[in-house]
């Protein structure tokens, strides 16, 4: 107080001293510089950098998204979308980087001793950015927005509710139909963002014209593929940003994305490609590499033959040399597979048996099963040759790791033509098993490792189940995807931490016995921020970048 | 946009070009020396003509003269730049560039060829049954005419690639619709110029059946336009297919085509931009080669212009 008191004395004198322009604008200068640093100080509070301070308050962070959001209310929704959106919204409950669960918008959560009801006491300071009140009304109308919509990506999220009680304004009890220990990550997940239910019912299906939530930006503009603008929510039940705004760029080239890098024009650039991570360094600016809870892996579709056959799928797992994709293709941004798990996890495994690169192995399960060499180099049986269907896209490198494979399985006799396809029928493609496919690489994550015991989509039931076991009509399989869906079943009612490891393992080694997946690699999230972004928060194992307390120190 | 050229500016002179050869009867030895003196005299032609020599023999004799074979991998030299080894680098699996160009050479100006044959067989022969017999058979061969023109021809072949599928010969089926209706058009025209002339009504008189009419009269006279034309369909023909390849839903991979090759070297243009220098190149000296001589061909063929 002393400091500021003496500089707006310095302020005065140099104003009411007379003498020319130049003496003014150097005493003006002068009484700036004294001004200035309390000033700041004061305005941004005793806890923020001296950096900052010195940097000032302020500014836009650009940051890129491939493509428009599919959606603004996350009924349907990707990692692009989120990436888009997500500043506009909070969740009920958050997670922080080991996937611990956090108080956001309700700060205390329970459950029953039969595990069918959870009670969420929540935050009464909390305001949408339309200045309605968020309350337990609000979160009611939130699952219910979801649960009345079976289109809704998070409707099999909450399927499990049977209904949602609101004894007051600052709680709500969720009831369940059946136990469902991964429910209170799904109150931290994105089907928990909080939209205004006034806003919301207000403009119906235009609510993309106004998206309002909680979150630490609102909404300023839209126009779809080009740009998205938020501004500061001065109203934060938080410590408001320091960032006047963010902008959201919208850039599908990964190439403009890097020009943009470069000329400084993007803050930010998402999911760089390995082979680029040198470039973007060299550009000055920083990667942040995290793993992933995810899978890649080579899909295999046990109802075509002949990948329907054990030996063949054994064969193809024994003839894929990962280490040297992980080197060659991934830069080492990547560690080997196991059996679905990835090492940091919980349900990660070193008693599963891990399937390594071995050719001659391979050949000799061929040879045993019945497949010799032809006089092309090409494995037949009863004069039928051993050939598959190899499914492809033009997404990112994935036609590429299709081609890897493609040359690798040759080696051992198998041969294979491949079919590329645009992604959105690619996807069509693979999960309705069409065409006849037999194998192709394919990539799952998950949004938190905690509730995935194989990082992908294993269960038979699953919308996007890995290998088509559900619809084998060969008995033996029926039997295998029986066993899954139970174990399936039985995680999702099991708290214990340490029985669902158990059931992890049995799933997990199911799935190597019967080879049903050949498990590849788990990659990395690859993000660059320009050096002068500071203190940025690498959220959903850096898949995004959280700017509620970034500056920006130019 | 060839094929709009082709249409709106060419097809009045090309009609004049089958007067041309009807004056000079069946005199090709004059047409062969006109052919002649035109490329001797159009230098670019000249040059044009000897690089699709050249490439064509390239293409022809790819198996001996790649280096290596054009789908032979190796990921230790993956991305390599051009070396003593591999004169024009690896690509993103460790191909050798050069030979997937040479042998993407074949796929390329097979597809290209073959597109504009099945084109100039189908466009000619609805061409010559519209003119010829005019009618509600004119009135509708046009109208299917319009309506496949009313589709932007990159868009149509697109469309059919993605309902039959990508494959080699589906490729060749879309280029095949997307020659067909400037074809029809051209040989249409011609048909009816030719008509009622002294020398088709001297056939009537004389008691030549239609096939006779047609075969030995009016295709010979068609001739002229319809080479011109499909020699610069052949252009608009490869850079289609590379356009098909460059989005996806051309040929397959690993099969080397230079639209494939270009799309998939787009990706690694800061790492390795020769993987976009190469194909793009060959792409472009090739196309501007067929409308050289294209050029030379109309230049030489129509009175017109001479």
């Amino acid at each position: 107080m002393d400091r500021s008191m003496h500089a707006r004395d310095v302020i005065e004198a140099a104003l009411q001293t007379p003498g020319s322009r130049r003496a003014f604008l150097r005493r003006a200068m002068l009484a700036l510089g004294v001004a200035m640093p309390p000033v700041s100080g004061l305005l941004l509070g005793p806890g923020l950098p001296r950096a900052m301070a010195a940097a000032g308050k302020g500014g836009t962070v650009t940051v890129p998204a491939t493509a428009s959001p599919t959606s603004w209310d996350l009924t349907k929704s990707d990692w692009i979308t989120w990436g888009a959106v997500n500043y506009l919204y909070d969740r009920l409950l958050d997670a922080d980087e080991k996937e611990n669960l956090r108080p956001m918008l309700a700060t205390t959560w329970s459950v029953s001793k039969d595990g069918l009801t959870y009670t969420l006491k929540l935050r009464r300071d909390v305001k949408f950015h339309d200045g309605t009140p968020f309350n337990a009304a609000a979160v009611k109308f939130n699952f219910e927005r979801h649960l009345t919509n079976k289109n809704s990506r998070y409707f099999p999220d909450f399927e499990a509710i049977d209904h949602v009680e609101t004894p007051d304004d600052a709680t709500v009890r969720v009831v369940l139909k059946t136990v469902n220990a991964d429910m209170p990550y799904n109150f931290a997940g994105w089907g928990a963002i909080q939209l205004s239910p006034t806003t919301t019912q207000r403009l119906g299906s235009d609510y993309a014209s106004h998206p309002v939530g909680t979150g630490p930006f609102k909404f300023q503009a839209y126009v779809p593929d080009s740009h998205i603008e938020f501004v500061r929510n001065d109203q934060y039940w938080q410590k408001p940003p320091v960032l006047d705004g963010l902008r959201v760029n919208i850039l599908p080239d990964l190439n403009v994305e890097m020009d943009n890098l470069q000329a400084k024009t993007l803050d930010a650039l998402y999911y760089i490609n390995p082979k680029d991570v040198d470039g973007v360094k060299k550009m000055g600016a920083a990667v942040e590499a995290r793993a992933v809870p995810g899978a890649q892996f080579i899909s295999m579709n046990v109802t075509q033959e002949p990948t329907s056959e054990l030996a063949v799928r054994k064969a193809i797992a024994r003839a894929v040399d990962r280490d040297a994709m992980i080197k060659k293709l991934l830069y080492g941004y990547a560690v080997k597979a196991r059996a679905g798990a990835s090492p940091t996890s919980h349900y990660y495994n070193p008693d599963v048996l891990m399937v390594n690169y071995n050719p001659g192995e391979a050949a000799k399960i061929l040879d045993e099963a019945g497949w010799k060499l032809g006089p092309d180099g090409i494995r037949q049986r009863d004069g039928k040759r051993l050939a598959l269907n190899l499914l492809s896209t033009t997404f990112q490198d994935w036609s590429l790791y299709n081609q890897v494979i493609q040359e690798q399985l040759k080696a051992v006799g198998i041969d294979s033509k491949i079919t590329s396809l645009e992604w959105g029928t690619y996807l069509d493609t693979w999960r309705e098993n069409k065409n006849g496919w037999n194998i192709t690489y394919h990539s799952q994550g998950s949004v938190f490792a905690s509730t995935a015991v194989l990082e992908c989509s294993w269960q038979p039931n699953a919308f996007w189940n890995i290998c088509q076991i559900r619809k084998s009509t060969d008995p033996q399989i029926q039997r295998l995807s029986q066993q899954l869906q139970s174990i399936a079943d039985q995680v999702l009612a099991t708290p214990d931490p340490a029985k669902r490891r158990d059931l992890a393992k049995q799933a997990q080694t199911l799935y190597q016995e019967n080879q049903l997946t050949v498990w590849l690699w788990h990659g990395e999230s690859l993000t660059g921020l320009q050096p002068y972004v500071k203190d940025y928060d690498m959220q959903w194992h850096g898949r995004v970048v959280g700017f509620t307390r970034a500056w920006l120190n130019k | 946009m060839i094929r709009s050229r082709v249409n709106r500016d060419r097809s009045p002179t090309a009609a004049g070009a089958s007067l041309r050869v009807q004056r000079a009867g069946h005199g090709s030895t004059a047409l062969r020396r006109r052919l002649w003196r035109e490329f001797v005299r159009n230098r670019l032609a000249f040059v044009g003509a000897l690089y699709l020599a050249v490439i064509l023999a390239v293409a022809a004799l790819a198996p001996a003269v790649a280096p290596y074979a054009p789908n032979k991998q190796d990921l230790i030299s993956r991305l390599d730049p051009p070396s003593a080894e591999h004169w024009l680098g690896t690509d993103e699996a460790g191909r050798d560039e050069l030979s997937r160009l040479v042998y993407g050479a074949r796929v390329s100006l097979s597809i290209a060829v073959m597109g504009t044959v099945g084109g100039v067989v189908l466009g000619t022969a609805l061409g010559l049954g519209a003119g010829f017999f005019g009618g509600e058979l004119d009135n509708l061969t046009m109208r299917v005419v319009d309506v496949m023109y009313a589709f932007p021809g990159i868009l149509l072949a697109i469309l059919i690639v993605a309902v039959i599928g990508p494959s080699l010969f589906n490729l060749v089926i879309a280029l095949t619709v997307f020659s067909t209706p400037t074809l029809a058009r051209i040989v249409r025209a011609s048909v009816l110029s030719l008509k009622p002339r002294e020398f088709i009504e001297a056939a009537r008189a004389i008691g030549a059946t239609r096939p006779r009419i047609v075969f030995r009269h009016l295709v010979p006279n068609t001739l002229a336009p319809i080479i011109v034309h499909a020699t610069l369909s052949v252009a608009g023909a490869l850079l289609t297919a590379a356009a098909l390849g460059f989005l996806g839903v051309g040929v397959q991979p690993p099969t080397a085509e230079w639209g494939a090759m270009l799309s998939a070297g787009q990706e690694y243009m800061r790492n390795a931009s020769y993987l976009v220098t190469f194909p793009g190149l060959l792409i472009f000296v090739t196309v501007l080669s067929v409308n050289l001589v294209g050029d030379a061909l109309r230049d030489a063929l129509d009175p017109y212009l001479r």
